[in-house]
């Protein structure tokens, strides 16, 4: 089976950890998240092609603080951006990993607005927001606590990666 | 000119010999065509198998053009024929079925085997339970005890990804997915190597090995793959060496496949074959210790000890309540129980008359150490013939004049005596219970002298006198209901109580008493109240006169009838005659 390697990358807290254990039941404590800065789940998904395993890499949130483990995207076969839209500076911080990333590898990346359950309370407005997501291969609107997106953003990166 | 001349006649030349091909073999030589066609079948079968030889020496393009068709065919003629197909196949894939079979049956057997010989043996529970102390399971601490090492699962881990291209393992599944750990080794890898750069230069810092408790995690890195081993035990070198060699091996070998990676697997699948010579194993030395099972002799033994050590003791318990058994042949002694107490003790309950030998005379005698019976005694009289004579020969030893003949277990009184002395022997015997004492016995001793001092004291005289009446007073006369006549028992009472009434008269004039005898009758409820009267003085009489018969003075009588008795204990037994003797001063 093709497997691909994916990463879950965006600000601490906008909810990354959330999307992946709302996708897959893992099987991997979170203390590694805390400890080594990254903790790796996977999936099957079928695609229209051919079912293809993801291995989800959810890499401990990134600021302005914390350097970028770089490493953890080698090899790579695309990232997702999780951003918060109850907070302007997760998008700010999510292009700024958006750029870090593409000048390392050159893979598709997929934007999730996360907590879609709430009232979007950002400073963005939905012009500023649909140049952004030209940039990216996908645009979600995800919420973790509801499931909305979650399945359709990962199936729409498998599709991606089988292409 | 000329040249043209030349090449006039070469044209129509050239057009005739076309004419003349035409008319021979037809247009487009169908003539030919036609006749090679009709002996095609004869022309081709004559070279059809050396053409098909010779053209698929050539360039091999027959197999690849019969290969299709011929597929196709048994394909359809399987479809069509499938039973047919079946019955040619069936004794082919039987006996390979059969082998299988075997195969698995031999080796399930071998295992189950193993698995006994692990779990019955005092070392396989010893492991069971230490498995169970430490966490881990039965075969994962036996494969440890078993092997000096073992490479138990070997990862070929793509170096970019991360992804796992293949594993093998001795057949203990890791407990997480091997997906998922070569991933997190590869960022694992990563966490090292970006938090300890050394300081001497940009050379990336990799893991090598990693050891827990049980497990050796060994990681060879390559530029393209990386391979790690999980090894139990004491990992040698040589399996470093092996995997170094198996990554260069597998570099070698895909080197293409490593490049164009994509996330499929599959092209490295075949690697497995590389992967398995890293699967080492190396068994522990047998120990060369002496296998006797000493401490298991040893424990037998002491059972074995233990065990004759109780049965001797048990024995000698045995024995020793045989003996004391014995006790109940004892006269005077009765034994009611015996059993054993604890391992040397016995618990012995008898009843014991009081004149017999006590229970420690006895286990003297028997020289029976006494410590080793717990003895309870009740005491009882016994009736036994050999203690009757016994307290028998006790009362007359003190008196000095007399001695007993014995006939048949019936005394024979002989010597001399007071006539004081008489009657307290008479006294004493007769409270003998069992020696059926009767007066007539003491017959046969010669009455002398009464100069015995202790028999002049005036007191113990009227006591002795007391004691013989009221022995007297004890007796009485039973009647039928309505009846005054005597039995032949009566009889023998009132002879009884003539020598008795007689002897006592003879103390009490000594003394100078005047001795009487009140005889009353007495009757039961039934019937009028004047005829009871006359009835209980009617018995009354009979008695008197019968006493008067055998030499009782009849001034010394006096018969009353006291009619009926109104007791409730006395229903059958009112129809008496009672006695009652009386003695005033002044005789």
């Amino acid at each position: 089976m093709i497997q691909k390697k994916i990463c879950m990358l965006g600000a601490s807290g906008v909810g990354k950890t959330s999307l992946v254990k709302q996708y897959v039941e893992g099987i991997f404590s979170e203390k590694y998240l805390t400890s080594i800065g990254v903790k790796i789940d996977k999936k099957q998904i079928e695609t229209a092609k051919h079912p293809v395993q993801l291995m989800i890499w959810d890499i401990e949130g990134i600021d302005r603080y914390c350097g970028f483990q770089a490493k953890y995207l080698r090899g790579a076969s695309a990232f997702i951006i999780v951003t918060d839209h109850t907070r302007s500076q997760s998008l700010v911080e999510g292009l700024d990993i958006f750029k870090m990333v593409k000048e390392v590898a050159d893979i598709p990346g997929v934007l999730a607005v996360n907590k879609s359950d709430l009232a979007a309370s950002w400073h963005w407005s939905v012009a500023e927001v649909n140049e952004i997501k030209q940039n990216f291969n996908g645009f979600f609107n995800t919420s973790a606590k509801t499931g909305d997106g979650v399945e359709a953003m990962f199936s729409h990166l498998a599709n991606i990666l089988t292409e | 000119m000329a040249h043209s001349n030349e090449q006039q006649p070469n044209k129509p030349d050239t057009q005739q010999m076309r004419q003349i091909r035409e008319l021979v073999l037809g247009s487009n030589g169908q003539h030919v065509t036609k006749t090679i066609k009709d002996n095609a079948r004869e022309l081709v079968s004559e070279v059809f198998s050396e053409a098909l030889h010779d053209r698929e020496r050539q360039d091999g393009s027959v197999n690849k053009v019969l290969l299709p068709l011929v597929e196709k065919s048994v394909e359809k003629s399987i479809e069509a024929n499938s039973e047919r197909f079946v019955g040619y196949l069936y004794p082919l894939i039987g006996s390979l079925v059969r082998k299988y079979v075997t195969a698995f049956i031999t080796e399930l057997l071998e295992k189950t085997n193993t698995l006994i010989e692990n779990s019955l043996t005092l070392k396989g529970l010893s492991w069971r339970f230490k498995a169970w102390q430490s966490g881990v399971t039965f075969s994962q601490y036996a494969a440890s005890q078993t092997f000096a090492f073992r490479v138990e699962q070997v990862f070929l881990i793509h170096r970019e990804t991360g992804l796992l291209l293949n594993s093998v393992s001795l057949g203990l599944e890791l407990k997480a997915d091997a997906d998922m750990v070569s991933s997190m080794l590869t960022a694992i890898n990563d966490f090292v190597s970006d938090s300890f750069t050394s300081n001497s230069g940009k050379i990336e810092q990799n893991l090598d090995v990693v050891r827990t408790d049980d497990f050796t995690l060994l990681l060879k890195k390559g530029p393209k793959a990386s391979v790690v081993a999980a090894i139990t035990g004491n990992m040698p070198q040589g399996v470093a060496n092996q995997l170094q060699q198996t990554l260069e091996e597998i570099h070698k070998l895909y080197d293409k496949e490593l490049d164009n990676f994509n996330g499929d697997s599959i092209p490295f699948n075949n690697s497995e074959h590389q992967l398995r010579d890293c699967l080492m194993t190396v068994l522990k030395p047998e120990s060369n210790t002496d296998k006797r099972p000493w401490m298991a002799l040893t424990v037998v033994l002491l059972v074995l000890i233990g065990c004759g050590f109780l049965l001797v003791k048990r024995w000698q318990s045995h024995e020793l309540m045989n003996q004391v058994s014995a006790i109940d042949k004892a006269p005077g002694i009765l034994l009611t129980n015996i059993d054993t107490l604890g391992l040397e003790q016995i618990q012995l309950e008898v009843l014991r008359d009081p004149a017999a030998l006590s229970v420690q005379e006895w286990l003297e005698q028997q020289s029976i150490d006494s410590s080793r019976v717990i003895l309870k005694e009740r005491a009882y009289l016994s009736l036994d013939p050999s203690l009757i004579k016994h307290k028998t020969e006790l009362v007359v030893a003190r008196y000095s004049n007399v001695t007993i003949d014995w006939v048949d277990n019936s005394p024979k009184f002989k010597g001399k005596s007071t006539n004081l002395n008489k009657l307290l022997l008479q006294a004493e015997l007769a409270k003998l219970v069992g020696l059926n004492f009767q007066a007539t016995l003491l017959d046969d001793l010669i009455i002398e002298g009464t100069e015995n001092t202790a028999a002049n004291d005036p007191e113990l005289i009227r006591a002795i006198l007391d004691l013989n009446i009221a022995k007297i007073d004890r007796v009485s006369i039973s009647f039928e209901p309505g009846k005054s006549d005597l039995s032949e028992l009566d009889l023998e009472k009132l002879i009884d109580i003539k020598e008795q009434f007689n002897n006592l008269i003879e103390i009490a004039e000594q003394q100078e008493l005047s001795l009487g005898l009140i005889i009353m009758g007495a009757s039961d409820t039934v019937g009028t109240a004047s005829f009871n009267k006359i009835l209980s003085q009617k018995r009354a009489d009979v008695v008197k006169l019968k006493l008067q018969d055998l030499g009782v003075a009849a001034n010394r009588l006096n018969a009353i009838g006291l009619g009926v008795i109104k007791l409730k204990t006395t229903k059958e037994g009112a129809r008496k005659v009672l006695f009652n003797v009386v003695y005033f001063e002044g005789g």
